[in-house]
């Protein structure tokens, strides 16, 4: 489970829609399993990848049953994906009278029923209040480890980040600047300098955390 | 989709082909139509068989056609407001139309017709995708702002044509009564080719239904879903321009059908492609099979163009659909 993280503009969400394959690289080459990205056929990418978008804004109105059934291929693994997510309880629900954390929930398991071996998220819980956030954060990182899959997310709230991640990159201009473990990246200056804020480094019930506070770059 | 809401589809398409059947400037009673189809010595059967029926299902087919190409638009749009005759699709068909009754090889118009209708439709629909695309426009408004230009480009390129291409009075009539929409009366062996070509266009349009139902999910997510996005849109497209170059070439520029449809049968049987296409196609047809009887007997001995009323029903829809999303 990797975090990407860094300021607006880094270069986080350019990255990962590369990574996807939805955007090919000026320079550079992507590969997947040793092959490069672009000579995999839309439909082999889908199997091994899977891309969760920052913003879905979904045209249709589809029942959740449905979503889950586009994402998994086969309705038996549609089932197992909602028995997965706890979807159960609107599996016959349309998407879009669901709350945003229940709605969610849903991509989230739209993208993963398929299970592929990578999961790519751009910041998968974005406009959810604190607990909705941390919830979905759980149910993804627990399928990623449940299944050994490989998980790439971005993330905009470092503290969420140093949680749930296994390792941490920095992207700060499009370059990384860092590739730690969560809490040798909680301790490193490279956060303060590249986010332009100074931080107090904390731990909290054992968890270190970053706190932005008044005064100069270190 | 249940079976049961399907038969139910095919039961209201049914109860529209047998109004369009009865209602005309000579209305037939149920009982008389009984007698009709059971009775072949029965004085209006010839009448019937040979002008009344194929008619009606001319004009059933040209409402399928049209909700199909309405779903496939919305689909490949994005956009549930995207339809034939607002995005100018129609307006190119009905300009390949023209071309094809006024062009002086009298042959021409038995083939030529649909095929340049088709040919018109699809470049039209292109050019709209074209520059949405060139002006970087995704979102609803821009697009319908787009398709009403190049609806009123196509519309006085063919006014223009009309007038100085037509040399009597009557291609005139014939390309006049194509603006305002108004059905030919068929005859067996271009019924029987409309007919097949309506099917395959569901087939096909069936066939692709889960791509649209993926590419719901946006562009770039339907791409890392295994869809190759530019070529199934230009599938998707091409389709719809097929569809909507059949209803030009037999019923002509019919607005509003391809969106009322869709719009009603979504929130009766949800959102999926598949069973949105088999219903708007039965529900579309019989709806124009009602509207077209309607524009036989409300102002007898003469017919009310049927292009006049469906944009009557359909435009004020079409405005309280406005109103709705903007609530």
């Amino acid at each position: 489970m990797v975090a990407l993280i860094g300021p607006n503009g880094a270069g986080k969400s350019t990255l990962i829609t590369l990574l996807a394959g939805t955007h090919r690289p000026k320079h550079g080459s992507v590969r997947l399993n040793g092959r490069p990205l672009h000579g995999y056929s839309a439909a082999e990418r889908a199997r091994c990848l899977a891309y969760l978008a920052q913003h879905q804004d979904l045209a249709w109105d589809l029942e959740v049953a449905e979503i889950v059934a586009l994402g998994a291929g086969s309705s038996r693994a549609a089932l197992k994906a909602a028995e997965r997510f706890g979807l159960e309880r609107f599996w016959r629900r349309r998407i879009k009278s669901l709350s945003g954390g229940e709605r969610a929930r849903v991509l989230l398991a739209r993208a993963l029923a398929g299970e592929p071996s990578v999961l790519l998220a751009d910041e998968p819980a974005a406009h959810l209040d604190v607990a909705r956030e941390r919830l979905l954060m759980f149910a993804l990182c627990e399928d990623v480890r449940a299944r050994g899959m490989a998980g790439l997310v971005v993330m905009h709230d470092l503290n969420l980040a140093l949680r749930f991640a296994d390792r941490v990159l920095l992207l700060g201009d499009g370059r990384l600047l860092l590739d730690a473990a969560p809490a040798v990246a909680a301790a490193s200056p490279e956060i303060d300098r590249t986010f332009g804020q100074r931080f107090a480094r904390v731990a909290v019930e054992g968890q270190p955390a970053l706190i932005p506070v008044d005064g100069d770059i270190p | 989709m249940s079976a049961r809401s399907l038969a139910c589809a095919a039961g209201l398409a049914l109860l529209g082909v047998a109004a369009g059947v009865m209602i005309g400037a000579q209305p037939i009673s149920p009982f008389r139509l009984v007698r009709i189809l059971t009775d072949p010595g029965e004085p209006m059967a010839a009448l019937f068989f040979a002008w009344r029926l194929p008619r009606v299902f001319g004009a059933f087919l040209v409402g399928a056609c049209l909700s199909i190409a309405g779903v496939l638009f919305q689909g490949a749009f994005r956009n549930p407001l995207a339809e034939p005759y607002l995005l100018g699709s129609a307006a190119g068909g009905a300009l390949g139309a023209t071309f094809a009754i006024l062009a002086p090889v009298p042959a021409l118009s038995a083939v030529g017709l649909p095929l340049l209708a088709f040919l018109g439709a699809w470049g039209a629909t292109l050019l709209v995708l074209g520059i949405c695309r060139m002006a970087r426009i995704a979102e609803a408004g821009g697009m319908l702002l787009v398709g009403i230009a190049v609806a009123a480009l196509l519309g006085s390129i063919r006014s223009m044509a009309t007038l100085m291409l037509s040399d009597e009075s009557v291609s005139l009539r014939a390309v006049l009564s194509w603006t305002l929409g108004g059905l030919q009366t068929p005859t067996g062996g271009t019924l029987l080719a409309f007919a097949l070509l309506t099917a395959l266009c569901l087939l096909l349009a069936l066939r692709i239904a889960r791509g649209l139902d993926i590419l719901g999910f946006g562009e770039e997510t339907a791409a890392t879903m295994g869809l190759d996005v530019g070529r199934f849109l230009g599938i998707a497209l091409t389709l719809g321009a097929l569809a909507t170059g059949l209803t030009v070439a037999w019923g002509g520029v019919l607005g509003f059908v391809g969106l009322v449809v869709p719009h009603l049968v979504r929130w009766w049987v949800g959102a999926r492609h598949a069973p949105l296409l088999l219903h708007a196609s039965l529900l579309g047809g019989g709806l124009v099979a009602l509207l077209d009887g309607l524009s036989r007997s409300l102002l007898p001995p003469s017919e009310i163009p049927l292009g006049l009323i469906t944009a009557l029903l359909g435009a004020p829809f079409f405005l309280l659909l406005l109103i709705g999303r903007a609530r």
